[in-house]
């Protein structure tokens, strides 16, 4: 089984693709701006390297986010469009929890928060729990800073492919920097290929192929600090 | 049989259709999303875009399916690339991409305007001769403009508006008379056996154009609105059931007239035989039954898009590269949008 995986969430998207399982090449696209002249150029690389056309893929793997909106949509249009003609198959899994996996392997603690910025004064954020190979996600959810220390857990290592801007926003100092897993950190394609092919081996069913959205598409009203706060997805 | 699909997302609209060179319709799909835009008064970029993401799959495959047709019997794909919404355009951009990769097929990047030019000749029955020059309006939500159609050169800018388009000023208007949205069929439902000529409203003159356009040739909405919030507030009975329907037909008719006469104006200049109108704003009874009573005096042929081709549709879309224009794009990554483009056509 030949499967495809688009990871478009942060700055640094990128394809891999995949053969019976095993990761079979990964192709990055850093110079990726608007439009998606880069992504379909590395995309390009990456089959003829391979010797494969689309049609020749089973199976289309793609990371939903929390991230940026324009490589999210990007990401799932793409992998849809590709996967329409033939009836093939989309799993999504979320970019975060494909990180979440990465470091709880890294640490080889018991728990991880994957955090960035939402905008509009807040963050998104998730808490991860597992033995690397399958993290057990909490909801994915919203809140303002300074809410952050009361909502994470103490004992959870923090990540975030939005590091830098977190930093600058004092986010990383609020939380106590000896927690973080320092620098950027955005999951590639081949970690969210690997977890969503250990879903599917395991029967669990893809997420809902649309992005993971930190808001509403129109501002709401804010929400009063006691609110749990909506969940994304 | 050549067949063309045609992804449509530049705005509200999702839309996809399959369209043959010999400009046959074989489907045409569209899903409005005004009952998502309806609570805000208008279109919100952010509303579509996350639509069109979840609804394009699905209005893609519909389109095929009620074409009738295998996808491997699809010879092209033809995409809206220009101009529109940056988030929405990105949608229907990367579904296209994608398609013409895995099918293998040649990508088309289809200026929206020109689709609508297209669209004036869809369907049965269009009375125009393509040989003949012709005058033609494009009034929409999002556009306003008289293009010259030529058998021998490009489409021609003659004018355009220098402001609001004239759906833009029927949504506001309809915003600041309580008539929701979308404003267009809200007044004209409104305006039902109301009298136009009771409140006089500005036509909008315009003195100094955009370069090189004629300014007798251009127009402007945004003094209307604001007559319109005057008159509101000077006359507070407006909104009563017994003066609105005068208010709303005279307010209608202030937006119609203008574009009437310009169209005439150009007819005049250009000496063009043929008068056309295309966009959603031209499925208004009001605009079509003055245009016809323009063409019927002055003696020239007048082509109307059928009503189900006025609004954003992928019709128009496949038929422009189904005709053999547009501009095709290779290798199919290259393909960037451009949501504030100029109209794309050869100005005088």
């Amino acid at each position: 089984m030949k499967a495809l995986a688009l990871e478009f969430s942060s700055e640094m998207p990128s394809l891999a693709l995949f053969d019976d399982e095993r990761p079979a090449g990964l192709a990055r696209c850093p110079d990726a701006g608007r439009g998606n002249r880069a992504l379909f150029e590395a995309l390009d690389r990456l089959l003829r390297s391979a010797a494969l056309h689309p049609r020749d893929l089973d199976l289309f793997i793609v990371g939903r986010g929390p991230g940026r909106y324009s490589g999210l949509r990007a990401a799932l249009t793409i992998a849809r469009f590709l996967a329409l003609p033939g009836g093939k198959p989309v799993f999504a899994v979320s970019s975060g929890a494909a990180l979440a996996a990465v470091v709880l392997r890294e640490t080889g603690g018991a728990a991880v928060a994957v955090l960035g910025d939402a905008r509009r004064g807040e963050c998104w954020y998730g808490v991860f729990r597992g033995d690397g190979d399958e993290p057990h996600p909490d909801a994915w959810r919203v809140a303002p800073p300074e809410e952050l220390p009361a909502r994470l857990p103490p004992e959870a290592a923090l990540v975030s492919p939005d590091y830098e801007r977190l930093l600058r926003q004092g986010v990383v100092a609020r939380l106590g920097a000896a927690r973080w897993r320092a620098g950027d950190r955005a999951p590639d394609a081949v970690e969210v290929g690997r977890l969503a092919l250990r879903r599917r081996r395991a029967g669990i069913a893809s997420e809902p192929l649309s992005p993971l959205y930190p808001h509403p598409a129109v501002a709401a009203a804010r929400r009063p600090p006691a609110d749990n706060g909506p969940q994304m997805g | 049989m050549i067949c063309f699909l045609g992804i449509e997302t530049s705005c509200d609209e999702t839309a996809a259709a399959v369209v043959t060179s010999a400009g046959r319709v074989l489907s045409n799909v569209v899903h409005s999303q005004i009952a998502l835009h309806q609570p805000h008064g208008g279109v919100v970029p952010e509303i579509a875009s996350r639509a069109h993401v979840e609804l394009l799959p699905g209005i893609v495959e519909r389109a095929i399916s009620e074409a009738g047709i295998a996808w491997d019997e699809i010879d092209g794909i033809a995409v809206t690339s220009e101009p529109g919404l940056a988030s929405a355009l990105l949608v229907g951009v990367a579904a296209a991409q994608a398609l013409a990769l895995r099918l293998d097929r040649p990508l088309v990047a289809v200026n929206h305007i020109e689709a609508h030019l297209r669209s004036i000749f869809l369907g049965e029955g269009c009375p125009l001769d393509r040989a003949l020059p012709t005058v033609a309006l494009v009034v929409s939500g999002g556009h306003t403009c008289l293009i010259e159609l030529s058998p021998d050169r490009a489409p021609r800018l003659l004018g355009q508006t220098l402001d609001d388009a004239a759906g833009e000023a029927l949504d506001k208007g309809a915003k600041l008379m309580g008539l929701g949205y979308p404003g267009g069929p809200a007044i004209e439902a409104a305006a039902a056996g109301g009298d136009s000529k009771r409140v006089a409203f500005p036509r909008g003159g315009v003195t100094s154009a955009i370069e090189g356009l004629d300014p007798a040739l251009c127009f402007s909405f945004s003094g209307l609105k604001t007559a319109l919030r005057y008159y509101l507030r000077d006359h507070p009975e407006a909104l009563n059931a017994e003066h609105l329907p005068h208010v709303a037909a005279s307010y209608e008719e202030a937006v119609v007239s203008v574009l009437v006469e310009r169209l005439e104006s150009a007819l005049t200049k250009t000496g063009a035989s043929q008068a056309a109108a295309a966009g959603g704003v031209a499925r208004n009874r009001r605009l079509r039954s003055r245009l016809a009573e323009m063409a019927a005096r002055r003696g020239v042929r007048l082509g109307l898009a059928a009503p189900e081709f006025c609004s954003d549709n992928a019709a128009m879309v496949a038929a422009v590269a189904a005709a053999g224009f547009g501009r095709s794009v290779r290798p199919i990554g290259a393909l960037d949008i451009r949501p504030t483009a100029p109209i794309g056509l050869e100005t005088p």
